[in-house]
């Protein structure tokens, strides 16, 4: 990916990966625009290690169609680049994805948002470790608990020393589906510089009964009634997609695989 | 030709009775004004009508041309033809107007609708409500005004076309403009389609517009008075007392019919504590 093309308007790399693959490693030419899918497939191991060098803009997409998978990823995000991460795990599989982020250069920026829909056994730790000052970064994980789903999930803020003047920031959103499934939260920050910014918000809940009564009383079925709500309540995911091709992709992989999954 | 018919209707909330006995009949081509003063019960009889699963239907019956409809789910008395505009229209964030609306009109259909035909109406419907161009592209209700709402309920009316719709409240909170625009709309798919109509409001303006060809005044959960349109303007002119006197109908004290207290995605703020504690 290293001989990507300087441009305003960049394409759209589609690539897929196994554990075969594995490791993994990607880096993005200094001052370059990138756009990316990376589409996981087979099962096992996969260890991801990305480089954003100096000024370079990547918008990574992850859709999961894999199997049990285990995923491993590091990201370098150097001085003035611009990482976007966006997470499709809609698939009913388990899944274990440990992902770092690190902003080691002044004025790198990190944004991640992650769409789960989470009917098995999910283990997720998303950090954002700001190495260097002037960094910023902000986390949007949007999970819908269905039938046996048990997710698992930290969400980590570390600023270092040396990261004064930067940003931190996180919030989490889970709604039940179900009365059997198992959601459980960690939001942690761990700062060492006085000179920052952090927070974090969580919020759990349930369909409103009422919103339910409104979309069926127009003849929406409540599976319909719920699979609309789902979809929307997932839809901020796709909101930090800037480029608006990748973006309807993005929402496309959400409708189509909410609409392959059975929520109630 | 459509006929609503409601007999002896008892309907509870949480175990207080609310509706005692209603009797009612629309027809397609009628226009049914419900009055009464708030806390009696108008409300509740649509709600009920519609399937809310908090009112519970304790004795009577509902028939759409003869169709059991409390046999019915919600989205099948919606498939059944009867359509509630409603008081409090629920917002549904992340989802557009035009996707909700494909949807509602997809679930009745056996082919989905195709995509210019569904622009065609859907803009048709706009103009005709005087309506911003953009709110095809809006989250359902999400933002919108009191008034924007009100004629996002008209909209959704227009385009899945029932055969008997009800309208509570639909005229609270639009200006005297908007609620001429309504008004019209309402007409004429009135017109258009032979809808039965049943309409709450405590304005005899609307109703000056609408023209309804039966009045009803609903006190204590029960109908205590038929008639015809002249009723709306006695009762804006005179208020609700003389129905005391002549009848000898005792009115339930006055308490608003506050819009159920939804319970809602909690949030827990920031520095949550223990986050999988669900908010009911």
């Amino acid at each position: 990916m290293s001989d990507a093309v300087n441009q305003n308007v960049p394409a759209i790399v589609q690539r897929t990966l196994n554990s075969a693959d594995s490791p993994v490693v990607l880096s993005f030419e200094p001052y370059t625009k990138q756009n990316v899918i990376l589409t996981l497939e087979g099962e096992g191991k996969i260890d991801v290690k990305v480089s954003l060098m100096e000024g370079s803009t990547v918008t990574l997409l992850w859709w999961n169609r894999g199997q049990a998978l285990e995923i491993d990823e590091t990201y370098d995000v150097g001085a003035f680049a611009n990482l976007t991460l966006a997470y499709a795990d809609l698939n009913d599989q388990t899944l274990v994805r440990k992902s770092e982020v690190r902003l080691i250069g002044e004025m790198a920026k990190a944004e991640l948002r992650s769409a789960a829909v989470v009917s098995a056994q999910r283990n997720l730790s998303y950090q954002m470790t700001h190495v260097a000052h002037d960094t910023s970064s902000e986390m949007g994980n949007y999970a819908v608990m269905g039938e046996n789903g048990n997710l698992s999930m930290d969400v980590i803020g570390r600023i270092e020393k040396n990261g004064f003047r930067s940003n931190a920031h996180q919030s989490s959103r889970v709604l039940n589906l179900s009365e059997n499934q198992k959601a459980t939260v960690f939001p942690k920050l761990y700062i060492d510089n006085n000179d920052v910014q952090a927070g974090h918000a969580q919020s759990i809940g349930q369909v409103d009964p009422e919103q339910l009564y409104y979309l069926q009383a127009r003849g929406l079925n409540r599976d319909e009634a719920v699979k609309l709500i789902v979809y929307g309540y997932l839809y901020p995911v796709a909101e930090v997609i800037a480029d608006e091709e990748l973006r309807e992709l993005f929402l496309t992989e959400i409708r189509e695989k909410v609409n392959q999954t059975c929520l109630t | 030709m459509s006929t609503l018919n409601i007999k002896d209707l008892h309907v509870s909330i949480d175990g207080k009775e609310i509706l005692k006995g209603v009797d009612l009949n629309v027809n397609s081509n009628e226009i049914h004004a419900l009055m009464g003063p708030n806390g009696n019960g108008k409300s509740t009889l649509l709600a009920a009508i519609m399937g809310h699963p908090r009112y519970e239907v304790t004795q009577g019956e509902i028939t759409l041309d003869g169709e059991d409809v409390l046999a019915m789910e919600v989205d099948q008395r919606s498939k059944a033809g009867l359509f509630l505009g409603m008081q409090y229209p629920q917002e549904v964030a992340g989802v557009t107007n035009s996707d909700f609306l494909k949807a509602a009109l997809n679930a009745r259909r056996e082919k989905p609708i195709g995509l210019f035909a569904f622009i065609k109406e859907m803009e048709g419907a706009i103009a005709k409500l005087e309506m911003k161009s953009d709110l095809a592209h809006r989250y359902v209700n999400e933002g919108f005004s009191g008034g924007e709402k009100k004629r996002n309920e008209i909209l959704q009316m227009m385009l899945l076309k029932p055969r008997l719709a009800m309208l509570d409240e639909i005229d609270s909170g639009l200006d005297v403009d908007a609620l001429k625009v309504v008004a019209t709309a309402i007409l004429d798919e009135y017109a258009k389609q032979q809808t039965g109509l049943i309409i709450v409001s405590h304005y005899d303006r609307f109703y000056q517009l609408i023209k309804p060809t039966h009045s009803h005044v609903m006190i204590d959960g029960k109908i205590v008075l038929s008639g015809d349109d002249t009723l709306a303007k006695k009762i804006d002119e005179e208020g609700y007392d003389w129905l005391q006197k002549e009848l000898g109908v005792k009115i339930t004290e006055v308490s608003d019919e506050a819009p159920i207290v939804r319970s809602t995605v909690g949030s827990l703020g920031v520095c949550a504590v223990n986050p999988r504690e669900s908010h009911e």
